[in-house]
């Protein structure tokens, strides 16, 4: 687009501020008394009105409110299965409930799935600004860098939880209208009470999300470090599939117990009859140990960086 | 405990390593590790009697399967099922090698490469040579001892699992025993009677014929004749039973030589008894048997019955169990996940539930915790035994299990490939009504029946009319039929042989069925089955027809089960203590980062005067700024100016001169190598407070190209948190003179539209120190006209503005002070007309320079000088240019040309050098 379509009735900031009534030129008038208080930069309903609006946000949310319903259709098309083929895992028995399909749901999106969205939302932090230039207007309000990170940091994990919560929500429902709304069949297990069920898919939802910490901080230390969204975004990816991948060389022996990715399936115990706490304990624990790493690796990064871009 | 801090540590220090390892893109090398070794370790023969007391040997075929660690660790012996060898567990063996286990596995004497012939775990034969096994293991170093004991346990499936009772029981060197689908009678698991006349003793049983030829029958080899490498006295027994024959005494002493009934209550090793719920060989009655005679022992025994046995699955699914129970017991440590109960048994999936596993906190035997009785409708029915006791009904096949599973037939409809399953005229049956509330049988259920024969007119009709008593033989079965459907509940049958009276009168009998476990579901009816014929029993050849009578209850035993919601596994100690202080640590480092900003923002009493500012503070200042990139390149070479209030600055200087490095770092995007700057006498760092009083547009416009521009200003001043009042919005916006547009989406609009937007969002709020880097690259001149109009009057207000720009004209015609830089280097620092003079200044070519100077001289205050070869400069002074031009032509000098104006250039080339601009 050019300039042609703007009207050339310049100086136009001369006619149009002034338009009140006077015909001066305008002025930005006297300056101010600097007593003006200055509250809290960047607040974070306002970081969250920014992420909102952009689709890539929007995408997620849709995609979480999206993928019970895909699964719900792919059993119509798969037909039953179920324990009567002789399987016993979960997938056997996600039929078996609303509260089954929502366990199932859970199980087969934490692996993968919810890794790729946190390095969506968190490798675009900071890298996303910096490669659209709007991470210097905002250093210069001036937004200090760790209050910067901070409301960002807050923003994406509000989303990702909304998002879960979004899966969660939308599994249940369309797990129960399918389904009906009998509590979790445990596979080759008994089958829980209503109130029991939504207690434990609400505590293996939250396993999930403190068990992501570890790949959320790691895409905070990632934006931080990179200048493009999509290496930060691609760090966190091939750094899970990394540790999946050396998980399954026995040869590491104990070693491998202390990848990040170890304990991915920790939240499973709370769709087993008995719930075994020492693993669910030993993800949260391990995901917090590189979380505050990464977090702290990023903000003292952060906080030095030279904007350059 | 200590242990567990130990994890913890490891934990910790084991996350950070993985953190370098995973981070640092170039360390991919994976540790040197032992490569995982496959086979066994070491083969060798042992030479055991051929029999008590022989001095002839046979030499066992052995396998030794050691760990990798050099320590000395438990041993397991690991005895194979019937036709099995030692390659048969190799599989097992390796399992137990990784888990840490030395382990001998052996092929029995009379099976593989060993020699010897089969004596059915007999205690004089198997028994005493697995006895001379761990006499081997004990002296082999690799083996750990504790208190001088080596630390052994015998894991066993079927034929080894009777092998792993009977060693273990009589054995005092087996620290534990893991049986898996074995036996406890030999003699009540080949000839099994399931009926207790009242007060009668127990009649003889019924030969489990299929079975029997399965094991023995199948042994009949070309080289060792029909009996195989069994023993004579095995294959006599066998053949004996096989013609009709009945046990007799000497036939069960040799039985019970194999039998672990006979030696268990010597048992003192905790032991595992895993049974199978589809096993017609070894039901639960067996493991049951066991249970109670290791119990009175004294011995701790944990039962489970799994989905698994002879029936289908062998073995399979109990590895875990078996490592877990290993791990407890031979390395002495409770087991890290879930304690393991006493007992666990699996329900079968039924027609609306699911299969699950069960766990109970005591072992209830099967008789149940509880019992449940329903009445059975159906007050008598005749059967017929036909003659020769065939047909037979096919209940289940040897290793295959419940026929209704395998050919899928509903109960008494015929079926191509077996034949009618139920003979109509063989069998009678009971049926429960519904059932209302649904349960679970775990146990074996029973029912009371009359058997006696048919009377016409109260006349006995026997067909043998010998006066003598008639045996008879029944087979019974639980049968549930929900809707269409019409199965057997478990896969066995309950046998029994009766005796009935000549006269017709009843004999009562206590019916005890296979003991499985089902699910009955609402609306289920339960039928029990009596039938005259199995093929899996020997039958009877005599036709006899006989009335059946049913007490009219039949009792189901249920079981408790133990919550399943609470126990599992505690969190580690480590983890518990770990988590809080992660988090704490946490806490402090926020706090750290929080202080250190609080700082930055109230800088104290000594970084600077108190509270309000000296108002003379220059709106800018800068002292030795220095910044070196990467590559050494100095961008900004010790650059000192200072901006005063009002002015509009130029930055001067042309491209890759350091005006846009200058300006990050005066805003603290970058952080300068040497140097200070000051802004309103405040010292600025990234983040500073005092860049509140700054707006500033540098490199180029940055906006989220989805929100409209009015958005992206609304949302850029939300983030300063300053009131929405003092934005001045909409006079912003008039400045980027946008139309329309302006709430048109950002991505749609021209270079030129976001650099006028960008502008104004410098200029939200008017702040006091205006910056802007090259602000009229790519506006048109009527904009650029405007733009220097309302920076002047910005800047009349006791604002400050700082353009930088490489454009002379630029410069010159929009500021009033000018910092000229080249190189990173400050070239020169002043008032535009300082370094350019005034504007009134001529530059005049003339054809004789020295003349025209003299010319220009005379006039009043003016001055002249030569700047280059036929070229003077003229400042007049008051003296208008047609009064220097006719100065110089009265003289008789031509004039080339004459061009009014400032020599910026000229200065700007003379200090900046050629080789600075291309």
């Amino acid at each position: 687009m050019s300039t042609t379509d703007v009207p050339a009735s310049i100086p136009a900031p001369a006619s149009a501020a002034t338009s009140a009534g006077t015909s001066s030129p305008w002025s930005p008038g006297p300056i101010p008394g600097t007593a003006a208080s200055v509250r809290r930069t960047m607040p974070i309903r306002i970081e969250f009105a920014r992420q909102i609006s952009q689709w890539r946000v929007r995408v997620v949310l849709i995609i979480f409110a999206l993928l019970p319903v895909v699964v719900r259709l792919a059993f119509l098309i798969g037909g039953a299965g179920g324990p009567a083929a002789g399987r016993t895992d979960l997938a056997a028995f996600a039929q078996a409930s609303g509260t089954t399909f929502t366990a199932f749901i859970l199980v087969i999106t934490a692996g993968f799935l919810l890794t790729l969205v946190v390095a969506l939302l968190f490798g675009d932090m900071i890298a996303g600004e910096a490669s659209r230039s709007t991470l210097k207007y905002l250093l210069t309000i001036p937004v200090g860098r760790t209050r910067l990170l901070f409301v960002k940091v807050l923003v994406s994990w509000t989303v990702l939880v909304v998002g879960i919560l979004l899966l969660t929500g939308m599994s249940l429902l369309v797990g129960t209208i399918s389904y009906g709304g009998g509590g979790i069949q445990i596979p080759v297990g008994p089958q829980l009470g209503m109130g029991e069920s939504l207690l434990r898919i609400l505590a293996a939802v939250a396993i999930i999300c403190l068990h992501l910490s570890w790949a959320a901080a790691l895409g905070t230390m990632f934006t931080v470090l990179a200048e493009a969204p999509l290496a930060a975004a691609g760090g966190v990816v091939i750094t899970s599939i990394l540790s999946s991948i050396l998980e399954r060389i026995p040869d590491l022996g104990e070693v491998r117990h202390y990848l990040p990715t170890w304990n991915t399936d920790a939240f499973r115990e709370f769709f087993n009859a008995r719930i075994d706490y020492a693993p669910i304990a030993d993800s949260v624990l391990s995901a917090l140990i590189y979380a505050l790493l990464s977090t702290t690796v990023a903000v003292l990064w952060f906080r030095r960086k030279d904007i350059s871009s | 405990m200590s242990r567990s801090h130990g994890r913890g540590w490891r934990m910790a220090l084991g996350a950070v390593v993985m953190f370098a390892v995973l981070v640092a893109p170039a360390s991919a090398a994976s540790p040197a590790s032992a490569a995982e070794t496959t086979g066994p370790s070491e083969t060798f023969r042992v030479d055991v009697p051929s029999a008590p007391g022989s001095a002839a040997t046979i030499s066992l075929d052995v396998d030794l399967y050691l760990p990798a660690t050099s320590r000395p660790a438990p041993a397991v012996l690991l005895a194979h099922g019937f036709g099995g060898s030692k390659r048969s567990v190799a599989k097992d063996a390796e399992r137990m090698r990784r888990e840490g286990y030395v382990v001998m596995a052996y092929s029995a004497r009379g099976f593989g490469r060993s020699g010897g012939r089969i004596s059915l775990d007999s205690l004089d034969y198997e028994v005493a040579d697995a006895k001379r096994l761990v006499d081997v293991l004990a002296s082999r170093p690799e083996v750990e001892t504790r208190d001088g004991d080596p630390v052994i346990g015998v894991v066993g499936a079927s034929y080894g699992g009777a092998l792993a009772l009977i060693l273990g029981a009589t054995d005092p060197r087996i620290v534990t025993v893991v049986a898996a689908i074995t036996w406890n009678d030999l003699a009540q698991a080949l000839v099994p009677q399931s009926a207790a006349a009242d007060g009668a003793a127990p009649a003889p049983g019924v030969f489990k014929q299929a079975w029997a030829t399965q094991l023995f029958g199948a042994a009949a080899s070309p080289f060792y004749g029909a009996c195989g490498r069994f023993t004579a006295e095995l294959c006599t027994l066998y053949t004996k039973l096989v013609g009709g024959g009945q046990l007799d005494a000497a036939d069960r002493t040799l039985l019970e030589a194999s039998s672990p009934a006979s030696v268990l209550s010597g048992m003192t090793a905790p032991t595992l008894l895993l049974q199978g719920r589809q096993d017609t060989l070894f039901g639960l009655d067996q493991s049951d048997a066991n249970e109670r005679a290791i119990t009175a022992a004294g011995a701790p025994v944990t039962v489970s019955w799994f989905a698994g046995g002879h029936d289908g699955g062998q073995t399979a699914g109990t590895d875990g169990v078996v490592d877990k129970w290993l791990f407890a017991h031979l390395r002495g440590r409770s087991p890290r996940h879930a304690s393991s109960e006493p007992f666990s048994f699996t329900v079968p999936t039924s027609a609306r539930g699911f299969a699950e596993t069960r766990v109970a906190a005591r072992y209830p035997g099967l008789d149940g915790g509880s019992l449940r009785t329903l009445p059975l409708n159906g007050r008598f029915g005749i059967v017929v035994n036909p003659p020769g006791g065939l047909p037979a009904t096919i209940s289940s096949l040897p290793g295959i299990g419940a026929v209704d599973s395998v050919i899928g037939g509903t109960g008494g409809s015929g079926s191509g490939i077996a034949g009618p399953i139920a003979q109509p005229a063989q069998q009678a049956k009971f049926a429960t009504g519904s059932i209302s509330t649904p349960f679970v049988l775990a146990g074996s259920p029973t029912v009371t029946v009359d058997v006696r024969l048919p009377r016409f007119r109260g006349e006995v009709r026997d067909s043998s009319r010998s006066g003598a008593p008639v045996e008879v033989l029944l087979f019974a079965q639980l049968r549930v039929s929900s809707g269409d459907s019409d199965i057997a509940v478990g896969g066995g049958v309950a046998p029994m042989r009766v005796s009935l009276p000549a006269d017709g009168s009843a004999t009562r009998v206590r019916l005890t069925l296979p003991a499985t476990t089902w699910r009955f579901e609402r609306g289920d009816k339960i039928a029990l089955s009596l039938r005259t014929t199995d093929a899996g029993y020997q039958g009877s050849a005599t036709s006899a027809t006989f009335v059946v009578n049913t007490e009219g209850a039949l009792s189901l035993p249920t079981v408790a089960s133990a919550d399943p919601a609470v126990g599992g596994g505690a969190p580690s100690a480590a983890a518990l203590i770990g988590i809080p202080m992660v988090l704490l640590l946490g806490l402090m480092l926020a706090a750290i980062a929080a202080i250190a900003d609080r700082r930055r923002d109230h800088p104290g009493p000594v970084a600077g005067p108190p509270a309000g500012r000296p108002d003379d503070a220059p709106p800018l200042a800068i002292r030795g700024l220095t910044k070196t990139y990467g590559a050494g390149f100095r961008a900004v070479d010790d650059l000192s100016f200072t901006v005063q209030q009002g002015q509009v600055l130029g930055l001067l200087g042309p491209n890759g001169a350091g005006k846009t490095t200058a300006l990050r770092m005066v805003t603290g995007l970058l952080r300068p190598d040497a140097g200070e700057i000051e802004i309103f006498g405040e010292k600025v760092s990234p983040g500073s407070r005092v860049l509140t009083r700054v707006g500033c547009f540098i490199e180029g416009p940055g906006f989220l190209p989805h929100l409209s521009g009015r958005r992206n200003l609304q949302l850029f001043w939300a983030a300063s948190g300053r009131p929405r009042a003092d934005a001045r919005l909409a006079e912003a916006l008039d400045i980027a003179d946008l139309g329309s547009a302006v709430n048109r989406r950002v991505g749609g609009y021209s270079q030129g539209m976001k650099q006028r937007l960008a502008i104004a969002q410098a200029m939200l709020g008017m702040p006091e120190l205006l910056i802007l880097d090259e602000p009229t690259n790519g506006l048109d001149p009527p904009q650029i006209f405007a733009l220097r109009g309302v920076l002047r009057r910005y800047a009349e207000t006791g604002r400050t503005v700082i353009v930088s720009s490489h454009l002379l004209g630029e410069v010159e015609q929009t500021c009033s002070d000018v910092v000229v830089m080249a190189r990173g280097r400050l070239l020169a620092a002043g008032p535009v007309a300082e370094l350019a003079g005034e504007s009134s200044e001529l530059t005049i070519e003339v054809t004789d320079v020295e003349a025209a100077l003299h010319a220009v001289h005379r006039l009043d205050g003016a001055e002249a000088l030569m700047t280059a070869p036929g070229t003077i400069r003229v400042l007049p002074a008051g003296n208008g240019p047609e009064a220097v031009v006719a100065a110089i032509t009265e003289n008789g000098i031509g004039i080339r040309s004459v061009t009014r104006g400032r020599h910026l250039e000229e200065t700007f080339l003379e200090m900046v050098g050629t080789e600075g601009i291309i």
